[in-house]
């Protein structure tokens, strides 16, 4: 039966993730409309450059704006919307607030929780151990729904990435990799 | 195994494991395809990138792979091709065995491709991405697609390092592969759910849980002789593993939808079925000239119909390989020039006649 209308037969079965707390709704398909939820597949089929202009100004924080660029490669935020193509990878950090709202947008997550890159290549330095460490603690207090740890970690986690980025930018301007 | 039409197409052999139609489900699912999306640390993406830039690119994958080669199969026989020195029936060829893609040969200045360990890993250099790692593999067999995958892609990077952020996981042009950069797919048939008119309460339904579907040839592509790609649509916020394991399970659940449709079609409509592809049949066997659109929709209904074991059984193998040897560039590679579209369409079927009569002779050791 439909959450919404208790009437109708529920076909839709919906189940929103963000990040790692999932959430399942059963609805008609007239009630999963109203939701604004596209049911026909034609709709997730639109090009990138159009999602990302449907998108429109908000994506925008005070950080950067459309012209900003990329420290590394040049390309500006502009030049991604029109393309929906990143110029470096250096772009992704250069916009990470505005990638991880677009990622967000596109995945339901803009937390990786795959393979990493040192994943089973052996021995990893000691911060980025206790990093990866962290982060599988993080995912079973969000499982568990324990979300004050999971806050707390999560602070920690943004810490100890903050100065291994200082610490990476120090050893590059010295020519050190 | 060897093919006797492969003999023609040495130059680009590879890819075609799938062809057996050795894998489980393979007469409803034609083959599986994992692909990991990976850049190159410190070398820009390819919006920006510089030529000689590129080069080196290739160098590295091709140097790395060179040196993983131990835990990968160094012992199979493996293939460097450079896009832009192949003429473009070549390439054609390559894209109907959906080794390259169409972006490739787009920018084939560029690209190389390099197949190995027995056709079933390619790296397709400098697409989209510096690197995509492939693994095909024929009928279901997406755990094993997958797993190959990873050791592929574990053995690269103890020779280099890939573009990777924290919490983003790995990186890549376009934000829609970031993360696990793993795209899952299985090329399936589903005639009973097309005539049954099934079809789009199935597709919605994919849709609703994160996968989508294509065509034979991929985005943008027609759905044609009823095959569909589906795959997962997002590739962040979970394991590959899930993803993998996610759309396994659902593609078994499209398999049993396709056969209670069939089912239906039995206990209905048999005599129209038994009729549909017993026409279909008489055609191939048959015609003098045939265009790929008739081909494809013909070749559905005979692939339902040994299915269904209405028809004789010739093979999953023969069935896949009238398929694929009878697409445009197959022809055009088999014939040594650019058909003219009249003189394609009666090669066309020709050599559908001469599969169809082998299959009628074959010695009783062939098993098949």
């Amino acid at each position: 039966m439909c959450a919404d209308c208790g009437e109708n037969k529920a076909t839709v079965h919906f189940t929103q993730i963000v990040n790692d707390a999932t959430e399942t709704f059963h609805l008609c398909q007239e009630c999963a409309q109203k939701r604004g939820l596209k049911t026909s597949p034609v709709g997730s089929q639109a090009p990138l450059s159009d999602f990302l202009s449907e998108m429109g100004a908000p994506i925008f924080t005070k950080a950067t704006n459309a012209n900003t660029a990329c420290p590394r490669c040049g390309c500006t935020f502009r030049q991604f919307r029109k393309t929906g193509r990143l110029g470096c990878a250096h772009c992704y950090a250069t916009f990470e607030q505005e990638m991880s709202a677009l990622l967000r947008k596109i995945h339901g997550s803009n937390e990786h929780v795959g393979i990493t890159e040192d994943e089973s290549i052996g021995p990893v330095d000691e911060s980025e151990a206790e990093l990866l460490e962290m982060r599988r603690e993080l995912r079973h207090a969000v499982e568990r729904e324990e979300y004050e740890r999971a806050a707390e970690l999560r602070d920690r986690i943004t810490v100890l990435e903050d100065d291994r980025r200082a610490a990476r930018a120090i050893a590059e301007a010295e020519g050190v990799d | 195994m060897r093919l006797p039409e492969d003999d023609l197409l040495s130059q680009v052999h590879g890819g075609l494991s799938w062809i057996s139609g050795e894998g489980p489900h393979a007469d409803i699912i034609l083959s599986t395809r994992v692909r990991l999306a990976r850049n190159l640390e410190h070398y820009p993406f390819r919006e920006t990138i510089a030529a000689e830039q590129q080069e080196q690119v290739t160098s590295e994958v091709l140097e790395a792979y060179g040196q993983a080669g131990g835990s990968n199969g160094s012992a199979a026989p493996r293939q460097v091709l450079r896009l832009g020195d192949l003429p473009e029936t070549d390439l054609n060829v390559l894209l109907e065995r959906h080794l390259v893609s169409r972006e490739m040969i787009r920018f084939k200045e560029a690209s190389a491709l390099l197949v190995g360990d027995g056709g079933r890993v390619a790296l397709l250099i400098n697409e989209e991405d510096h690197l995509r790692i492939q693994v095909l593999e024929a009928g279901l067999q997406l755990e094993e697609a997958w797993e190959r995958a990873r050791r592929t892609d574990e053995d690269l990077r103890r020779h280099m390092r890939f573009a990777y952020h924290e919490r983003f996981g790995f990186l890549t042009s376009c934000p829609t592969n970031t993360g696990t950069g793993l795209r899952a797919s299985v090329l399936i048939h589903l005639p009973g759910l097309v005539l049954t008119r099934e079809i789009h309460k199935v597709l919605q339904g994919l849709a609703q849980i994160g996968l989508t579907f294509r065509g034979l040839y991929g985005e943008g592509s027609d759905v044609v002789g009823n095959y569909f790609q589906i795959s997962n649509q997002t590739t962040l916020g979970k394991s590959e593993a899930e993803l993998v394991g996610h759309l396994s399970q659902i593609t078994r659940q499209v398999i049993e939808y396709e056969e209670n449709a069939r089912q239906v079609l039995a206990r209905d409509a048999l005599d129209e079925i038994e009729d549909k592809v017993w026409r279909a049949y008489g055609l191939l066997r048959c015609a003098r000239s045939m265009s790929t659109d008739e081909m494809m929709n013909l070749l559905s209904a005979v692939r339902l119909g040994v299915s269904m074991k209405l028809l004789p059984d010739m093979g999953v193998q023969r069935l896949n390989r009238l398929l694929l040897w009878t697409q445009i560039a197959h022809l055009d590679k088999r014939a040594g020039r650019a058909l003219s579209k009249r003189d394609r369409e009666h090669e066309r079927s020709k050599l559908i006649r001469e599969i169809l009569d082998e299959a009628d002779n074959r010695e009783p050791k062939d098993g098949r």
